[in-house]
Parts: C-alpha cells; sequence; structure tokens
C-alpha cells in the first residue's frame, strides 16, 4: 500500500536459513491504523517476515522501517523500545504456563515500564475489563481454551498500549465461533485504539471481514498487493489457485 | 585396490573423526558464548528466581542424591574390603581412604552425574519446550531477557546449592559406607570414622569441582534447552544433549581440577 506516511516499510528484504531462500527481496507498505493481512502458502516466509520488525529475525540484507526509524542492524537492547511500540501476538498464544491471566498480562507492564508487579497488575485489570475478560484474571493459561487463551494473549499484546499490533495465524486452529470473535477483536482494536494491526494467516473469510489490504507472497517474492476486492476478483493463477483452495472456507469466494 | 581400500578403510573413519571435532569444537564455542552472556547479564539477577532454581536443584533432588549415594558408599565399602582383606589384611585404612576419596574426587562427581541427570534434564526439555512454542521470543517481547531471565537463576541457583547437596550426598555415602563395614567386616567405628587423610587441599578441590560442576550442568543444559528446534522432537533431543552434554563437562572438569590439584600438590 503506497502511502505518503506509512507505518511499517519493507524494502528489498532478502532472508535465508541454512543457505535456503526465503525471501528474495520483498518489499511492501503498511498503512498506519490499518489491517493488513500478509497471505501464501505455508513455508513461503510470512511469520519470519513480521518477525524482523521486531527483531526475532534479523534479515541478510534490506531495509525495514517502523514509523521511519531503521530497525535492521539494532541491538537487542535497541529493539526494547521498538518493541514496546509494537507488539507481537504469536500464533500459539504464548502464554507463561506458571502465571495467571493476570500476571501474564502484568509482566510485559512490570518489566518495560520498570514498576512494581502491584501497580502493573492493576493496569492489567483494567486491559483485560476493556477486553470483557476481568473474569479470568486469576486463572491459569492450562485452563482455558484456545480462542481465550488468544483473547488473553491479545490483552497482554495491548498492555503497553502499543502502535502497531503483529498477529501471526491468530484464528489457526480455532473453532469458528472462536475464529470470528478473534477477528472482531482485531477490527475493534484497531477501530477503537488506532493500533496498525498486521496479520500473517491463511484464513480467507478473515481477510473478507475485517481486511483492509493483503499482501499474497509467493516463492520468496511479494506476488500481489492490494484491497482484499481485488484479490478475490484476482485473475493470477497463483492468487486464483490460493483463493479456490480457501472458497469452502469463505462459501461465496 | 588395495591400497584405495585401505585409504578409504583408514581415511573415512578419520574423516569422520575430524567432522566430530569440528561440531564439539562448535558445541563448546556455543556454550561458551552462553557462558558470557551469562557473566554480562549477571547484575541482572533476580535474588527470588536463584532461590527458586537452588531449591529446584538441591531439595528436588535431595531424595534421588541420598537413595543413590547410600548404595555408592555401601558398595565401594564393601568392594574395597573384601580387596584390602585379600590383600593386605588390614582395613583400618578404609574408613579414612574412603573419607578422602569421597570429598577429593567421588562425592561430587557422582553427585553432579546424577544432577545432570535429574535437574539437567529437566532445565532442557522446559527450555526447550518454551523455545520450540516460541515462549523465549514472548518473553523478549516482554522485555525479559532470556538469558538474565531463565539462564543466570540457573547457574547461580546450581553454583550455590550444588556444593550442599555433594555435602549431603557424602556424608551419606561415608556413613552407609560404615554401616556396610562395620556389618559386613567388622570394622570398628572407631577405626572408620576417622578424616586423618583429609588435608585441606582436598577439601579445596572438592569444593571447587563442586562449584564449577554447579555450574557447567545448568549451563550446559539452558543451552542445549535453548538451541531445540522443531516442536517435541526438538525437546527430546535438547533433552539427551543436555544430559550427555553436562556429564561429559562434569568428567572434563573432574580430570582438569584433579591434574591442576596434582600439579599444585607437587609444586
Amino acid at each position: 500500500m503506497a502511502s505518503a506516511n506509512p507505518h511499517m516499510v519493507f524494502s528489498d528484504v532478502h532472508i535465508a536459513f541454512a543457505g535456503k531462500s526465503v525471501h528474495a527481496g520483498v518489499s511492501l507498505q503498511v498503512q498506519r491504523g490499518s489491517v493488513h493481512f500478509i497471505m501464501g502458502q505455508s513455508g513461503v516466509g510470512k511469520s519470519v517476515l513480521i518477525k524482523t520488525l521486531v527483531g526475532l529475525v534479523h534479515p541478510d540484507r534490506g531495509s525495514i522501517t517502523f514509523d521511519g526509524t531503521e530497525v535492521v542492524g539494532l541491538s537487542e537492547a535497541a529493539f526494547f523500545p521498538i518493541r514496546r511500540r509494537c507488539q507481537m501476538v504469536f500464533q500459539q498464544a504464548t502464554l507463561f504456563g506458571s502465571l495467571s491471566v493476570l500476571d501474564n498480562v502484568a509482566m510485559p507492564i512490570a518489566r518495560h515500564e520498570q514498576v512494581s508487579m502491584a501497580v502493573a497488575r492493576q493496569r492489567a485489570a483494567e486491559v483485560l475489563e476493556s477486553l470483557h475478560a476481568r473474569h479470568l484474571g486469576e486463572r491459569l493459561p492450562a485452563t482455558l481454551g484456545p480462542g481465550l487463551r488468544k483473547q488473553v494473549a491479545i490483552a497482554r499484546a495491548l498492555a503497553l498500549n502499543p502502535e502497531a499490533l503483529l498477529y501471526d495465524e491468530p484464528t489457526t486452529g480455532l473453532d469458528p465461533i472462536a475464529a470470528r470473535r478473534t477477528d472482531r477483536l482485531i477490527r475493534e482494536t484497531s477501530i477503537r485504539l488506532g493500533v496498525t494491526s498486521v496479520v500473517v494467516s491463511h484464513d480467507l473469510q478473515s481477510l473478507l471481514s475485517i481486511g483492509d489490504w493483503v499482501s499474497f507472497l509467493h516463492a520468496g517474492q511479494l506476488h500481489f498487493d492490494g484491497p482484499p476486492a481485488k484479490f478475490f476478483a484476482a485473475t493470477d493463477p497463483v492468487v486464483r489457485a490460493f483463493v479456490q483452495a480457501g472458497s469452502s472456507s469463505v462459501g461465496h469466494c | 585396490m588395495v591400497p584405495i581400500s585401505a585409504s578409504v578403510f583408514f581415511l573415512r573413519p578419520l574423516a569422520s573423526l575430524g567432522r566430530w571435532g569440528q561440531w564439539g569444537g562448535r558445541q563448546v564455542q556455543a556454550v561458551l558464548r552462553l557462558g558470557g552472556a551469562v557473566l554480562r547479564n549477571l547484575p541482572h539477577a533476580e535474588p527470588a528466581a536463584i532461590w527458586q532454581q537452588a531449591r529446584d536443584l538441591g531439595n528436588r533432588s535431595m531424595f534421588f542424591v541420598v537413595v543413590v549415594m547410600a548404595f555408592v558408599g555401601a558398595i565401594m565399602v564393601v568392594q574395597a574390603s573384601m580387596q584390602a582383606q585379600r590383600i593386605v589384611g588390614d582395613l583400618s585404612i578404609i574408613g579414612p581412604g574412603f573419607m578422602q576419596l569421597l570429598v577429593r574426587e567421588f562425592a561430587p562427581t557422582i553427585v553432579a552425574l546424577m544432577i545432570a541427570a535429574r535437574y539437567g534434564a529437566g532445565v532442557a526439555a522446559a527450555l526447550g519446550a518454551m523455545q520450540v512454542t516460541e515462549q523465549v521470543d514472548a518473553l523478549r517481547l516482554c522485555s525479559a531477557e532470556p538469558i538474565s531471565y531463565l539462564v543466570v537463576p540457573r547457574v547461580l541457583g546450581g553454583l550455590t546449592s550444588m556444593p550442599a547437596i555433594v555435602v549431603v550426598g557424602g556424608a551419606v555415602a561415608f556413613v552407609s559406607g560404615g554401616l556396610a563395614g562395620h556389618f559386613g567386616f567388622g570394622i570398628g567405628w572407631t577405626s572408620y570414622f576417622r578424616t586423618g587423610f583429609v588435608v585441606p587441599s582436598d577439601v579445596a578441590i572438592g569444593f571447587c569441582k563442586a562449584a564449577a560442576f554447579g555450574v557447567a550442568v545448568p549451563l550446559v543444559s539452558s543451552w542445549a534447552g535453548l538451541s531445540a528446534r522443531g516442536g517435541a522432537r526438538g525437546v527430546g533431543q535438547a533433552t539427551t544433549r543436555a544430559v550427555i552434554g553436562s556429564s561429559v563437562a562434569v568428567l572434563f572438569l573432574d580430570l582438569v581440577f584433579g591434574a591442576a590439584g596434582y600439579v599444585a600438590q607437587r609444586w
């Protein structure tokens, strides 16, 4: 999505693991406040691409900017302020099993803002309240279903009032009702808090219901970049095959 | 044809040995790098987390250590008494000799090998599971440096509790050996419970070994866990790597300290 003031810009990003190229010059922009989907077949490196933004993966070449700040080459310590502003919701929710839901949400507040756990818990309770999940506070993650775990993971990511949220396959492994609830949560977060949302997903139903823009990766390159309506109507054989393969889940594609 | 076959016969194992050596060197380098990172993160250590890990290594291994060391002590005294009875007929040196052997060598080494199997495997499984389920990345997103949050407490916990559990294990082995010697061979209590052979350098070497093993086992096990890749299978492999790596590290350090102690005594 070309814009005068994009929130995130990936330029000519190259990433290889053990000599195997994953990205060979990916360039794309993410508009501020949008819900931007990154799609593509499994193994194409969608998750890898968003992890570069927060320093969990380091590209071999290229430039990545977050709100105008170059993040390629930053040290681990220099990534902390970036991670405060740009949080990530992992595919498996990754809640800390030994901590209660409240402490899971409080942890990034206590760590990033160097406040006591008591203060962080108070703030965490407010975040859970805003997501209608305050009643889960004392429970351990293992006692929650996948949908609720994802909801808590989103609450943890929102605890620091980030400008951007990266979602790694947020609806994978969820039943359709929980998946649509998660979609609504992503959309509401984007509208209510103005958070830029980057969603890595295979879920065409999610794209259809909440997506503003979609970037489709194929063979290490950006293959399609445009609004969902154009994506679903695309005649490109690779995109078409992807859409058709997923059409059963969408119903009317 | 014969020279070619012979060269294949000799060179292939040599080449394999070389590759193994290179691989081993890379693993040792990785562990040492982790050790460097632990040193840099020492100021961020949290006392509560260190205490929890010290309890995990010490208290929760206590039953295992006590049971095994009781058997080890009894078996060693029985074997030594049988040999001594047959060759010299004098059993009065069994107690002091066994005490020196325990303090200087066997208590730290055997206890550390047991800790490598029990605690090391647990550390690798826990950190490996965190690694493959992206919890380590989630920690980094929470501004919790994984080394200071996960590895430093384990290393400092090991450093503090390993010497203590070595003392307990050594004492149990000595007492069980005394019981076996007394009831099996008629060794007198006063003859057995003597510390005459133990000199301060034995105690110093034993303590240094225990402290070094207390650092090595959690460090190698944490490295194994954090390098886990690829789901449940990766966690299993990390656990195996932790036990093997920790055990080899313990034996290597034992050799180094033993040799250093010998050189120091002669000098």
